[in-house]
């Protein structure tokens, strides 16, 4: 067997369910003919076990991809850069070798963004609550890589077994005082095994865990001027900390998340089901690295589970996905003395008065969406259900704060349209998203005077999140299909463009991409 | 396959359970705890617990940026307050030269009580009117200027009074001067020098509602420093301090022949007097009848070092008990329950925040009442509620109405 100068890496799968259809304007890194015809042929798709690889029918794959993404606009939160450019190089593949296949991927970005604060923290859980952020608008730039390696074996006739790892290492730094510096490393594992019952009926289980470590130094090079750091407690209630008592704040997140599913999958017969469903918990604790002052621990508890079913011929299939979570989250806030130990050389250590649960959220997601394939097209359209809400405790009492929000999205793409030697892949969609009735909302604010944040930070961040919005989203890939020595591969350009419309302020924000791929078979 | 999937169900309830029951909040109900505080008064010196009486008297409670106030008479009074770490002060007045003052702090994590030391307060005829020492323009540190007011209904004399002065200095730590403040003594010249006006007893008189600019430099700041500025016209000052060759070799002080200067007890440092742009302290005294304040300047068991260090600068200690007024500035970028005060309780209750830098603005006293156009000014000991904070001040001007009272 010739050896293929190919990595053997998969294409992408976040650790929790996916939904499968993700729009093909959104996709990042995954190479679109791969994830067009497995997402189609392998019920599976989507699904946390490794072991889901067996059943892809596109099972020898490789793909390199070069591209660039610009986003600007004017609609954004108010933690969001005004302008991001990301460059990004990835390589990923799959490949059956017998009874096993493997997949992988390895992708590295490097993004700059402009006008970025309020946000000093690059891959915490979105829920938590405790998080350090300072107003000063800097350029920063950010590093990632990210990787994964699958296996899937099929150990016996019946029985299947899967493992995945993957990493997600990323850098931040910004050259604007005050200068946070953030390191961030992500490792989930995944065990997995399934088991044919009969031909029709296979189950399985899946288990993983997931480790978390993100620190955070901010450095002032101009001492002249004080500024200040937001230890941020929940919807803008903030602990006061500022240049001149910490010049260097420090900070270390650490994580830790263990999960567990079952599926169930029922194939072979005119209608097909895929049904699967986990939990996962999480926790986050913060202190500062070196005299462990307690900045906030985080817990959250998630259920989810979602369904497919197919039905169809070959030629036409139709797939009714159902998915839906459930997260629950917590936070609590240590209160602290400073002591010093004068016995053991003056080290500075806090003794903890108290600890209070001040924080609880819960999120519901839920969607329908209905998927056509047929040949080389796709339709796909959803509806989906977000809530949010969360209470926060301080000395004024408990603040509230819930979101609601409707979405509808459709995208149709078509493929195999030639164009003298090029084949053409199109993509269109649209969405709109809705508030359903948002009610007014009181920062959290524990001052007042300059020092509440809320008229510049978190009703800012609750009017972005419960503003309606509309969008369009379109792609074109062209390419020329090669032969290296018997190896046949594609390679091609791509362009894509989205725009987000809010409804009421009229504001927008553009995403531009394009880039080069090379895919082989 | 119906059994084992059954089994497989059954076996992710039990995993789904015991993870949820590792979210349980150890400490029960959610929310900030509060708990009851019963605050007590208590007497000292010679003041008679009866003589309080009706007299009105404020309890003031702060936690971090917050700060309220409530009325509080012998009995006491109990409030449920939110955990967490408080400074009560106590604030009055048994006569209208007589103020009561006292404070307290307590760590509030349970039910808990406070007692708080009320100390009568002789009012000062001589006070502090206005300070401004956070400079006109960046870079620019020789426009400070004091005013002095004589808030009595009888003539006094400047003639022997001095003043000490903190600046400077960071203290959002525990100072190493602070058990010593604590207890009632201050380094006198950590702000450069200790300074005092000249004369033999009955030569500087001021006049009942009489006031007098002392500057650091007496000239027209606003066309010395840089283009512009905020800074003042000292032109007009009463007095100046004058840090010449003889104390400091390469001193940048200008002696402004047209005003007097004042007399230099005992240098320490710079050329500027009391630059205390982000915080600092500046208090008046007086020696005791017979006590000549060189001579104590010069007694080494009145100097000291910097405790803990092995520094070679000396400076004056003053007892608190020839203190007549104290006013210190705190550094509005830091959290004011982590600042430790310049000055003993019962010298100065609570700090008031020291004017924007730059700005131009500055401190000034309170004016509570005006009685045939003269002002009479608040005088409680508390600077944070006798001062209002990053105000213009025009050096000597009149004042002839009453400032609002603060917002509570």
């Amino acid at each position: 067997m010739k050896l293929r100068l190919t990595l053997y890496l998969a294409a992408v799968l976040p650790a929790l369910l996916v939904p499968a259809g993700r729009s093909a304007c959104q996709q990042y890194y995954a190479p679109e003919s791969e994830r067009m015809q497995n997402e189609a042929d392998n019920i599976r798709y989507g699904s946390a076990g490794a072991t889901r690889l067996a059943g892809n029918s596109l099972r020898d794959w490789g793909s390199g991809t070069l591209d660039y993404t610009h986003m600007a606009g004017g609609f954004k939160a108010v933690n969001m850069p005004d302008r991001t450019g990301t460059l990004s190089v990835g390589l990923s593949g799959l490949k059956n070798l017998g009874k096993v296949d493997v997949a992988g991927y390895l992708v590295y970005d490097n993004l700059t963004e402009d006008g970025r604060n309020w946000n000093s923290s690059l891959g915490l859980d979105p829920a938590n609550p405790f998080f350090t952020a300072d107003s000063t608008a800097g350029k920063s730039s950010t590093e990632r890589f990210r990787m994964a390696a699958e296996l899937s074996w099929k150990a016996t006739s019946r029985l299947t077994l899967g493992a995945s790892v993957r990493l997600t290492t990323a850098q931040l730094s910004d050259n604007t005082d005050p200068r946070p510096k953030v390191n961030h490393s992500r490792i989930p594992v995944c065990l997995a095994a399934d088991f044919g019952f009969t031909e029709k009926w296979r189950g399985g289980v899946f288990a993983g865990a997931e480790l978390l470590n993100e620190t955070l130094g901010y450095t002032v090079v101009s001492t002249g001027k004080n500024h200040q750091y937001f230890v941020m407690k929940g919807l803008g209630d903030y602990y006061r900390m500022s240049s001149l008592t910490e010049s260097g704040y420090n900070r270390e997140c650490l994580g830790k998340s263990f999960f567990a599913g079952v599926n169930l999958l029922s194939e072979g017969g005119a209608v097909e089901n895929f049904f699967e469903a986990s939990v996962r918990t999480n926790s986050e604790n913060a202190a500062s690295e070196q005299a462990k002052w307690h900045a906030g621990d985080f817990s959250a508890l998630t259920f989810s589970a979602s369904d497919r079913l197919r039905f169809g011929s070959c030629r036409v299939r139709h797939n009714l996905i159902v998915n839906a979570s459930y997260k629950t989250g917590e936070g609590w806030w240590y209160e602290q003395k400073k002591l010093t130990d004068t016995e053991h050389g003056s080290v500075i250590y806090y003794e903890i008065l108290s600890k209070d649960k001040i924080h609880r959220s819960t999120d519901i997601d839920a969607g329908l969406r209905y998927r056509l394939d047929a040949g080389r097209g796709s339709f796909t359209s959803e509806l989906r259900y977000g809530s949010g809400s969360v209470v926060h405790y301080n000395d004024s009492g408990a603040h509230s704060r819930q979101i609601d929000r409707l979405s509808f999205s459709a995208e149709g793409t078509r493929g195999g349209m030639k164009l003298g030697l090029f084949e053409l892949r199109a993509t269109g969609g649209a969405k709109a998203v809705l508030p359903l009735a948002p009610a007014a909302f009181d920062g959290a604010c524990n001052y007042t005077g300059s020092a509440d944040i809320d008229p510049v930070y978190t009703e800012p961040l609750y009017n972005y999140d419960t503003t309606g919005y509309w969008g369009l989203c379109a792609r074109l890939d062209a390419s020329v299909a090669l032969d290296f020595r018997g190896t046949a591969a594609k390679v091609g350009l791509f362009a894509a463009g989205s725009s987000d419309f809010a409804f009421s302020s009229r504001g927008s924000r553009v995403t531009l991409r394009a880039g080069l791929f090379i895919n082989t078979r | 396959m119906k059994k084992v999937f059954v089994t497989i169900l059954i076996a992710a309830a039990a995993v789904a359970s015991v993870l949820s029951s590792c979210q349980k909040n150890p400490e029960g109900e959610e929310g900030v705890k509060k708990y009851n505080l019963t605050v007590k008064l208590a007497v000292a010196d010679s003041l008679l617990f009866e003589d309080l009486g009706d007299k009105s008297l404020t309890l003031s409670y702060s936690k971090g940026a917050d700060s309220k106030d409530v009325p509080i008479d012998t009995a006491g009074v109990i409030l449920k307050l939110p955990q967490g770490t408080y400074s009560l002060s106590v604030s009055g007045k048994l006569s209208p030269s007589v103020s009561l003052s006292g404070a307290a702090s307590v760590e509030l994590y349970q039910d808990a009580e406070a007692s708080i030391e009320l100390t009568q307060i002789m009012a000062s005829p001589l006070i502090f009117r206005a300070i401004y020492s956070c400079c006109g323009i960046k870079g620019y540190t020789r426009d400070n200027f004091f005013e002095i007011v004589n808030n009595s209904d009888e003539v006094q004399y400047l003639d022997g009074v001095c003043l000490g002065c903190y600046s400077g200095a960071n203290y959002t730590s525990a100072s190493a001067w602070l058990p010593l403040v604590q207890k009632g003594l201050y380094p006198g010249d950590v702000g450069g020098a200790i300074i005092a006006f000249p004369g033999s007893g009955k030569e500087h008189p001021l006049e009942p509602g009489q006031a007098i600019v002392l500057a650091n430099d007496a000239t027209d700041h606003s066309t010395k420093a840089p283009a512009g500025n905020n800074c003042p016209d000292l032109s007009g000052a009463d007095w100046e301090v004058y840090i010449g060759s003889d104390l400091k070799s390469n001193t940048k002080d200008t002696d402004y022949a047209d005003v007097p200067n004042m007399e230099v007890i005992h240098f320490v440092s710079n050329d500027v007097w009391c630059q205390s742009i982000q915080n600092g302290g500046a208090f008046m005294f007086r020696m005791p009848e017979g006590v000549d304040v060189k001579k104590f300047a010069a007694d080494s068991t009145n100097l000291m070092i910097t405790p803990g260090t092995q520094a070679q600068t000396y400076y004056v200690m003053i007892p608190s008990e020839y203190v007549l007024d104290a006013v210190s500035l705190r550094n509005t970028a830091k959290d004011e329950s982590t600042l430790f005060p310049f000055f003993a309780s019962w010298d100065e209750v609570a700090m008031v925040p020291q004017a924007t830098q730059n700005s131009g603005n500055g401190v000034r006293r309170r004016v509570v009442k005006v009685e045939n156009g003269r002002a009479y000014y608040q005088d409680t000991n508390n600077s944070k509620k006798d001062f209002i904070s990053n105000v213009k001040i025009v050096p000597g001007a009149e004042y002839t109405e009453v400032d609002p009272e603060p917002e509570a």
